[in-house]
């Protein structure tokens, strides 16, 4: 900071940035004050400060010089008048002695010397205003006055001497008459020297005063002007880069609004005439929502509102604001709450026209399921064609050949549905009647590869909506294969399902290398936001098929590590979509799934693609006994009574 | 036909989902070598279907066979597939809910007798338990 | 002859130039040009409480009369014209300066408030007589400022 009054004057310059305009010399030296915060000079511009800290400086210096010369000047006229009394006076001692009279003119004499010296050579004489004080006066520079003066000191010792010389003789001195007329005749001469010497002072004291007054007047103007230069100046770099940030945003083509917190515009940049086609002006203070489309009104007032109780957060929501001409116009808004920055004192949302992104993602999604449901035909025909060859078979090699296709051709089936699903088109398989829960299970297992891997529990007695039976077949029949792909072959994974708090939930446990936190909460974030954006990575998109189909019927589907290191996941199934079996009560004790695929876990050591040959040895078959799963009984239903989220 | 009524196609639910290589995890050779089309079935009398822990198609055809059926027969009522139908009362065989007569017409198997069948039940059942 | 950027800015810097020209070089020349009075000159030299003039007789007619003050104090210089001795001219009541009414004292003209450095040019016509050239400041006749010119 500065230390010295003159550079702290001059310091009204901003640091000179690496960025526009770059730094001058002197722009580095010269420190920054609070007062000027983000303003930048231009380099050029940097010469105004020193120029004005000279001008300053010579100002005050010059201010200085004139009024201790105007002191001194006026301190020398005074003492040069008083030479000529002095003159008078000695003149008359010396007579008055010579007539015999009391006079003191050895005293005078002196003090003519004195003072004729001090004049000339600077020295310390009697002060104008009384006896007892002393001045100091300068001695004289002008060449004129020291020859004036040194005339004037010439003059008087002749003066003096002559004086003396008259004082020893007295009266009767033959040369009395001629010594008393050179004397006063040297005492007009000293008269009219000094007279001159003083004219000549004052003259010069003048014109002196009046150059250094011109001189100053001159400055002063000079200051006058840089200072007002650099005031100009540095509003035009305050306006300049008001103008550079104004230009930014009103050329940014995404929209800059701030909100109030009561949800109206205090805000709005130009750029919303490119795009919704309307005013800022007329935006402000009317409610953002009254811009949004009605379906997406409540979620952009949840988010907003949540936002708003957050200080410092950001959201983000995707919503359709409405064009002057009608239309909709598809946007992504970035939000954040900058209500306790002094300056904004609101919401900033910075909004993305994604109009074009979502008629291109629109358009990508009708031709996926175009694709998707031509290759949909031809895999029907494939199984009809198939089912035919396996009615007539009786050959087990050959059926078991068969059998292959079939599997295969249903796992086209399921991806070709994966692929109409991501389209995003909305087309389900509705079924007239709903379908008991157990066989949606045994469905969705027979829709996986590795098949005999899957031990399926007790599922109770309960049936699911024919509006949802296929697509909860499909999301299992996703989740169960991600299960089987993220484990060893030598384990098994487990579907059972128990009651909870708010409808029933179905559990697929896998006992393989289980999933990282970060990417637990990755796939839990797709299977509950799944937007069309990206389709990534193939792992997270099975979790993106999962997520849509259980939106759809409100189903809630969640990841969770298990505690044996596996991954487990669950999934709740609203109690709309759910219905009881009709003769038996709806949580009846389970009975155990049927022959499908219930192999020990040591047979699977040699399962294959080719594994359904092992069957050749029959386990032995099980009892009656409930099999171990989760959902047996109440107990259980406390154990998996926590609701999914 | 297990729920789920017709589709828009008119397809039936066990059709379109319950594939024949579920029914029989994936085998399709019998167990047991005896299985021809003219096989008679017939389940064994005491066994309840509904507790015998038996699977979908197995209560159908145990249901089925109080009275003696023969194979394709059994085919031709639940919908099955002939190999899938010896592979299952194969199974059921082995497991002694059923019993398996050979028709008498057959000339080449003469020298079995039926007692012989009956032991390998037996002896099928004794593995069980 | 276009008038480009660099063209034009040059004929501006050339505008002050022609000014000050024209102010100046007229002022010299009509320095220099200034004609010297036709006459008989005399050179006259005051310097500390002394007056000199280099020629003591002119003819008569013109006489042009170049007064120097080298100082260091104010002088002046009158020209009379007496028959009286020089360092003899009547003195006013005061005992210090000259009478220039007295009888026999016939006042021509002067050049006054030379100070130290100061020229002045007297221009006279003097018939013929007895001049005397001296500076009337309190005391300064007194001191020995004065001289005679003698015009045939």
């Amino acid at each position: 900071m500065p230390r010295s009054p003159s550079a702290e004057v001059g310091a009204t310059s901003a640091t000179q940035r690496p960025a526009a305009g770059g730094r001058s010399g002197i722009g580095r030296l010269v420190p920054r004050l609070p007062i000027l915060g983000d303003l930048r000079l231009d380099r050029r511009f940097g010469w105004v400060i020193p120029v004005f800290i000279v001008l300053v400086a010579a100002i005050v210096g010059y201010n200085a010089r004139a009024t201790s010369q105007e002191r001194g000047s006026a301190l020398v006229v005074n003492i040069a008048a008083r030479q000529r009394a002095l003159v008078e006076r000695h003149t008359k001692d010396v007579l008055l002695v010579v007539d015999g009279f009391q006079a003191d003119p050895e005293g005078s004499g002196t003090a003519l010397h004195q003072e004729a010296n001090a004049l000339l050579d600077g020295g310390t004489v009697i002060a104008p205003q009384g006896n007892d004080s002393f001045v100091k006066i300068p001695a004289a520079r002008d060449w004129k006055i020291r020859r004036k003066l040194e005339q004037n000191r010439r003059l008087i010792d002749e003066l003096t001497s002559t004086g003396d010389r008259l004082l020893k003789g007295g009266r009767r001195d033959p040369q009395y008459t001629a010594k008393v007329t050179r004397l006063r005749v040297l005492t007009a001469q000293l008269s009219s020297v000094s007279n001159d010497a003083v004219g000549e002072i004052t003259k010069h004291t003048e014109a002196s005063l009046s150059r250094l007054v011109r001189i100053e007047i001159a400055l002063g103007l000079l200051g006058a002007l840089a200072a007002l230069a650099m005031g100009l100046l540095l509003r035009r770099a305050g306006a300049e880069q008001a103008a550079q940030f104004r230009s930014l945003v009103n050329n940014s083509s995404d929209l800059i609004t701030v909100l109030a917190p009561d949800g109206t515009i205090a805000y709005q940049s130009p750029s919303v005439e490119r795009m919704l086609g309307r005013r800022s002006d007329d935006l402000v203070g009317t409610a953002l929502t009254d811009l949004v489309h009605p379906d997406d009104q409540h979620q952009v007032t949840v988010s907003l509102t949540k936002l708003v109780e957050a200080p410092g957060a950001t959201a983000n929501f995707a919503c359709r604001l409405q064009h002057e001409d009608g239309s909709w116009r598809h946007v992504e808004s970035i939000c954040t709450n900058l209500a306790d920055d002094p300056r904004v004192h609101g919401l900033v949302l910075n909004i993305r026209d994604v109009t074009e992104q979502a008629a291109l993602r629109q358009s990508i999604g009708d031709l996926l399921h175009n694709l998707a449901r031509r290759s949909q035909g031809l895999v029907d025909r494939q199984l009809e064609l198939i089912d035919e060859l396996e009615r007539d078979e009786v050959d087990p090699d050959r059926l078991d050949e068969l059998f292959r296709m079939d599997h295969l051709a249903t796992r086209m089936r399921r991806n070709v549905e994966n692929l109409i699903v991501l389209s995003g088109v909305e087309q389900r398989r509705r079924w007239s009647e709903s379908v008991p829960l157990r066989d949606v299970v045994e469905a969705a297992v027979a829709e996986v590869e590795e098949y005999s891997r899957v031990q399926v529990g007790g599922i109770h007695d309960l049936t699911l909506s024919g509006q949802a039976a296929s697509d909860v077949a499909h999301l299992v029949a996703e989740l169960v294969e991600n299960a089987t792909s993220f484990s060893s072959p030598t384990t098994r994974v487990e579907v059972s399902g128990g009651p909870a708090g708010n409808g029933y939930v179905l559990e697929i446990e896998d006992h393989g290398i289980g999933m990282s936190d970060a990417e637990l909460a990755e796939a839990n974030n797709r299977l509950a936001a799944p937007l069309a954006a990206d389709i990534a990575v193939s792992r997270m998109m099975g979790f993106h098929v999962v997520g849509r189909l259980a939106a759809r019927h409100g189903i809630r589907v969640q990841l969770r590590h298990c505690w044996f290191g596996g991954v487990a996941a669950l999934v709740l199934l609203p109690p709309a979509l759910l219905g009881s079996a009709g003769e038996r009560p709806a949580m009846a004790p389970p009975v155990p799934a049927g022959v499908m695929a219930s192999p020990e876990p040591l047979l699977l050591a040699e399962t294959t693609e080719s594994g359904w040959q092992q069957r050749a040895h029959l386990p032995p078959p099980r009892h009656a006994a409930p099999a171990p799963s989760r959902g047996g009984d109440t107990d259980a239903a406390a154990e998996a009574g926590d609701p999914v989220e | 036909m297990s729920g789920g009524g017709t589709d828009e196609g008119g397809r039936s639910w066990s059709r379109h989902y319950r594939r024949p290589y579920t029914v029989t995890g994936g085998r399709t050779r019998p167990a047991h070598d005896d299985l021809e089309l003219e096989t008679l079935v017939q389940t064994v009398t005491g066994i309840d279907e509904q507790l015998a822990g038996l699977g979908r198609e197995q209560r159908s055809i145990a249901a089925l066979c109080r009275e003696v059926v023969s194979i394709a027969e059994i085919s031709a009522r639940l919908e099955l597939l002939l190999g899938v139908t010896r592979v299952i009362v194969g199974d059921m065989a082995l497991q002694g809910v059923v019993l398996l007569h050979r028709p008498q017409a057959a000339v080449a198997d003469a020298d079995i007798p039926p007692v012989e069948l009956l032991e390998r039940v037996l002896h099928g059942l004794k593995n069980i338990s | 002859m276009a008038w480009t950027r660099a063209r034009r800015r040059w004929a501006w810097a050339l505008v002050p130039v022609l000014a000050v020209l024209a102010v100046a070089v007229p002022l010299v020349v009509a320095r220099r040009l200034e004609p010297t009075p036709a006459g008989t000159p005399v050179n006259v030299r005051l310097e500390d409480f002394k007056l000199r003039r280099d020629v003591p007789v002119v003819p008569a007619g013109t006489v042009v009369l170049h007064v120097l003050n080298e100082g260091p104090t104010t002088h002046e210089v009158s020209v009379i014209r007496t028959d009286r001795a020089p360092d003899k001219l009547p003195l006013r009541r005061d005992g210090l300066t000259i009478n220039e009414d007295a009888p026999g004292m016939d006042f021509i003209n002067e050049a006054e408030g030379l100070d130290i450095g100061d020229r002045r040019t007297l221009a006279l016509h003097l018939p013929a007589g007895n001049y005397v050239l001296y500076c009337n400041m309190d005391g300064h006749y007194l001191g020995g400022m004065h001289a005679s010119l003698t015009v045939r």
